[in-house]
C-alpha cells in the first residue's frame, strides 16, 4: 500500500512490464556453431554443455523489469540424462531391427517409464530456472504424473479422440496449477471449454486447408493420369506434371498443417497465461495466429534455402515474437515480495534423480 | 578491486545495488553505507558463471546469495587474477570472433564428412562382423516371412530349370566361401511376384530369393551366375546388417547436428538422412559388383554377360537425370563403366 501526500491510503496502482528479449541472431549463431563443432568432436559429450550454454543464453537475454532470467542446471547432470536416453534409444533401435518381436514389449516398458521421465524433467526444468535469484518450482507429484500419462491417456483412443482436448487441458492444468516461484504457487482458472473450442476450429481448418484441397489435388491427378498413362514415361513433360503436382501437394500439406498448429498454440498459450496468477503478479499473453504462421513459414523457407545455417536466426526470431507478446503485471510491489522457500528444494543435492532428465516434452 | 552490480540475498526477490570487493583471493559484498551483505570469504567458495556472449555476469555465493554485473572487463580481470573458468574463457574466445567461428564451421564440415565417409562405415563393419549368426538369422526371419508369405507366389519355373540354377548356385557358394566352414546357411528360393518384377534379394542368413521374371529375362546361365555372385557378396560382406547399423549412425549424427532445431521441420532431418543412406547403399552395390568382376575374371568368363542382364534389369526403370543422387543403386551406365574398368585392370596386371 502506498500513502499519498494527504496521508490517505490509495489503491495500489498496477504496474506493467514488458518481457524483453535482447538475444541477437549473430551472437547466437556463433555460440551455435561452436556448440555443434565441440559436440561433434567430443562425440556428443559436449552436447550437455552446449545445451546449458544455449539455454543460459536465451534465459539471460530475457528480462522483466530489468532483471534477466537464469538457467542453473549442472551440465554433468544433463550428460547423465543424455547417456541414459541414448542407451535406451540404441537398445530400441537394435531390438527393432534384430528382435522385432521384443520391440513391442520395449514400447510398453517405455510407456511405463514415460510418466516418471516427464515428472522428473518438469521438476528439473523448473527447479533450474530462476529469476532474481529465486528458483521456479514444480509441486506436482509422481502419482499425478502416472494418473495423467498412463491412465487417463488410455481414454483418448477409447473415446475416438474426443477426450483428447480435455486431456490436453488436464496436462496444462497439471503444470500451471503446480508451477511456483519461490514460496508462491501459481493459480490457474483455465476452462476445458476453451480447449474444445480451439481443437474444434483447428480441426475445421485442417479439414478445409489440408484434407479437402489434398483430396482435390489427388482427384485431379488421378484424372490427368488417365490421359497421361498412355503417353510414354519417356516424356519430360510427364515428369514435369508429376513434379508440379507433388510440389502443390507438399505446399498444401505444409500450409494446411502449420495454420491449425499455430492457431492451437496461440489459443492455448494465451488462455493458460491469461487465466493464471502468481500471487500479485499476472502474465498476459497476446499471441496472434497470423503472425506466428508467417514466422513459421518464412523460418521454414529460410532454413531450407540456407541448408540449415539460418536455424539460429529462425529460433531467435520466433522467441523474440513469442516473448514480446507477454507482459507482466504486478499489483503493489509484487515482484519484490516473492520469497524463496528455504525449507525444501534449496539445492538439488540429495535429490539426484530430479537432476537426471531434461527433455522438451512439450508441456 | 571493486565491481559494481546488483545483489540478491536468495531469500527474497528484492534487488539491492552493491559493490563487490576482491582482495587477494578473498571477496565480500558491501551494500549501502558499506554494510557487508556477504562477509569476507574465499573466492573459491563462490561460483562464477562462465562468460556467455555479452550477457550479464553472475557470481553465486555458498550461502545462496547472488551478485550480478554488466562490468565485463572487471569480471575478466577477476577471473584472470584467480585463474578460474579458463577453459570456458577459451570457449568464449571461440564464440566471440568471426574468424574462429569460421574455423569451427570448417572443422565441423570436415569432421562430419570424415565421420560419414569413414567413421560410420568402419564402426558398422567392425560391429557387423562380430554379430553372432543367430542374430542375423533372427533379423532375416521376418523379412523372409514377408517375402514368402505376402509378396511371392509359388514359382512356376520348370523343376529342371530350377534345379539347374540351384546346382550352379551350390557350385558358386562352394568356390566363393571356400572349404572353410561357412556360418551362412545358403539357400536359393524362387517365386513369382508381379509387384517386384525381375529382381533378386539376399537376406543376412544366406537365403537368396530370385523372381521367375529374372530367370525368364536371362538369356544365358552366365547372366544368372553373375546375379548370384552379386547376391552372395551381399551376404558374405554382411551388407544388410551394415546398412542397418550405418542408418542408425547417420540418424544419431543428424539428430546431434540438427537436434536443436529439429522441431522447426522434420524435413531438416529426413532429407540429409535419406541422402546419406542412399549413398551408403550405392557403395554396397558397387562392392557387390566388384566381387562379380573378381569372380568372372578369375574364371576367365566374359563380364559382358553380367553387363547384359544389368542393362535389361534396369531398362524399365529409366534413369531420370540427376536421380542417382537419391537412388539406392548407382546409375546403370556408371555400373557398367566400373565393371569394364575393373575387368581391364584385373586381366592386365
Amino acid at each position: 500500500m502506498e500513502t499519498d501526500l494527504n496521508g490517505a491510503v490509495s489503491a495500489p496502482t498496477p504496474q506493467t512490464y514488458d518481457v524483453v528479449f535482447t538475444g541477437s541472431a549473430r551472437e547466437y549463431f556463433k555460440i551455435w556453431i561452436v556448440n555443434l563443432f565441440l559436440t561433434l568432436v567430443t562425440f556428443g559429450i559436449y552436447g550437455a554443455w552446449a545445451k546449458v550454454r544455449t539455454r543460459r543464453y536465451f534465459y539471460a537475454c530475457t528480462s522483466v523489469a530489468g532483471h534477466p532470467f537464469d538457467y542453473l542446471a549442472n551440465p554433468v547432470n544433463i550428460l547423465k540424462g543424455h547417456l541414459i536416453v541414448g542407451a535406451l534409444f540404441i537398445i530400441y533401435m537394435v531390438t527393432e531391427q534384430f528382435k522385432p518381436e521384443w520391440a513391442f514389449a520395449l514400447m510398453i516398458v517405455f510407456y511405463l517409464i514415460f510418466p516418471f521421465l516427464a515428472y522428473n524433467s518438469l521438476k528439473f526444468y523448473t527447479h533450474n530456472s530462476a529469476y532474481r535469484n529465486i528458483r521456479f518450482r514444480f509441486n506436482g507429484t509422481l502419482k499425478q504424473s502416472y494418473i495423467l500419462f498412463l491412465l487417463k491417456s488410455l481414454l483418448i483412443p477409447l473415446t475416438l479422440g474426443l477426450y483428447f482436448p480435455f486431456w490436453v487441458f488436464l496436462r496444462k492444468k497439471w503444470f500451471f496449477e503446480n508451477a511456483g516461484f519461490g514460496t508462491t504457487t501459481n493459480r490457474f482458472t483455465g476452462r476445458a471449454k476453451q480447449f474444445y473450442k480451439a481443437y474444434f476450429f483447428a480441426s475445421l481448418q485442417f479439414l478445409l486447408l489440408a484434407v479437402i484441397p489434398l483430396g482435390m489435388i489427388m482427384g485431379i491427378f488421378a484424372a490427368t493420369n488417365l490421359e497421361f498413362s498412355r503417353a510414354s514415361l519417356e516424356q519430360p513433360e510427364f515428369l514435369k506434371v508429376i513434379f508440379i503436382f507433388m510440389a502443390i501437394g507438399y505446399a498444401t500439406m505444409v500450409l494446411g498443417s502449420v495454420i491449425p498448429q499455430q492457431y492451437l498454440f496461440s489459443q492455448i498459450t494465451n488462455h493458460c497465461w491469461n487465466t493464471s496468477n502468481l500471487g500479485r503478479v499476472r502474465v498476459n499473453s497476446r499471441l496472434k495466429t497470423g503472425r506466428l504462421v508467417l514466422i513459421r513459414l518464412t523460418n521454414f523457407l529460410a532454413i531450407i534455402f540456407s541448408l540449415g545455417l539460418m536455424i539460429p536466426w529462425a529460433k531467435v526470431r520466433r522467441t523474440r515474437y513469442v516473448l514480446g507478446c507477454l507482459t507482466v503485471e504486478e499489483v503493489g510491489g509484487g515482484l519484490d515480495e516473492f520469497t524463496a522457500e528455504m525449507a525444501r528444494d534449496v539445492s538439488a543435492v540429495g535429490d539426484t534423480a530430479v537432476d537426471f532428465f531434461d527433455f522438451d516434452i512439450g508441456l | 578491486m571493486d565491481i559494481k552490480g546488483t545483489f540478491f540475498d536468495g531469500k527474497t526477490a528484492r534487488a539491492v545495488d552493491v559493490v563487490f570487493r576482491a582482495e587477494g583471493g578473498r571477496v565480500m559484498v558491501a551494500g549501502e553505507d558499506n554494510i557487508p551483505l556477504v562477509h569476507w570469504c574465499n573466492l573459491d567458495t563462490c561460483t562464477i558463471a562462465p562468460r556467455l556472449g555479452n550477457t550479464r555476469r553472475v557470481i553465486r555465493f555458498s550461502g545462496g546469495q547472488r551478485f550480478e554485473t554488466d562490468d565485463q572487463a572487471g569480471m575478466a580481470d577477476l577471473e584472470a587474477g584467480a585463474g578460474v573458468n579458463r577453459s570456458f574463457f577459451l570457449i568464449h574466445l571461440l564464440e566471440s570472433h568471426w574468424k574462429s567461428v569460421l574455423v569451427c564451421f570448417v572443422g565441423l564440415l570436415v569432421f562430419a564428412v570424415g565421420f560419414v565417409r569413414y567413421g560410420i562405415p568402419a564402426i558398422s563393419t567392425h560391429i557387423a562382423y562380430r554379430l553372432p549368426q543367430g542374430i542375423l538369422d533372427q533379423a532375416s526371419q521376418e523379412a523372409e516371412e514377408v517375402l514368402t508369405k505376402r509378396l511371392l507366389k509359388p514359382s512356376t519355373l520348370a523343376p529342371e530349370r530350377a534345379e539347374e540354377i540351384r546346382a550352379r548356385f551350390r557350385e558358386l557358394v562352394r568356390e566363393i566361401t571356400g572349404d572353410m566352414e561357412s556360418p551362412y546357411a545358403f539357400s536359393l528360393a524362387f517365386g513369382e511376384a508381379k509387384a517386384l518384377g525381375a529382381n533378386a534379394f539376399a537376406l543376412p542368413s544366406g537365403t537368396i530369393v530370385m523372381t521367375d521374371q529374372l530367370v525368364g529375362m536371362s538369356e544365358d546361365i552366365r547372366e544368372i551366375q553373375g546375379v548370384l555372385v552379386h547376391e552372395i557378396a551381399h551376404v558374405t560382406h554382411r551388407h544388410a546388417v551394415r546398412n542397418i547399423l550405418q542408418s542408425t549412425g547417420v540418424f544419431v549424427l543428424v539428430s546431434l547436428l540438427v537436434g536443436d532445431g529439429a522441431s522447426v521441420t522434420g524435413l531438416a532431418v529426413s532429407i540429409p538422412t535419406l541422402l546419406l543412406e542412399s549413398g551408403y547403399s550405392r557403395r554396397f552395390e558397387t562392392e557387390a559388383d566388384r566381387r562379380v568382376v573378381d569372380y568372372f575374371v578369375k574364371k576367365g568368363w566374359d563380364i559382358a554377360a553380367y553387363e547384359n542382364i544389368l542393362r535389361r534389369l534396369t531398362a524399365k526403370e529409366r534413369d531420370i537425370p540427376g536421380s542417382s543422387f537419391i537412388s539406392t543403386h548407382p546409375g546403370t551406365e556408371d555400373r557398367i563403366e566400373n565393371l569394364r574398368k575393373w575387368a581391364a585392370r584385373q586381366s592386365a596386371p
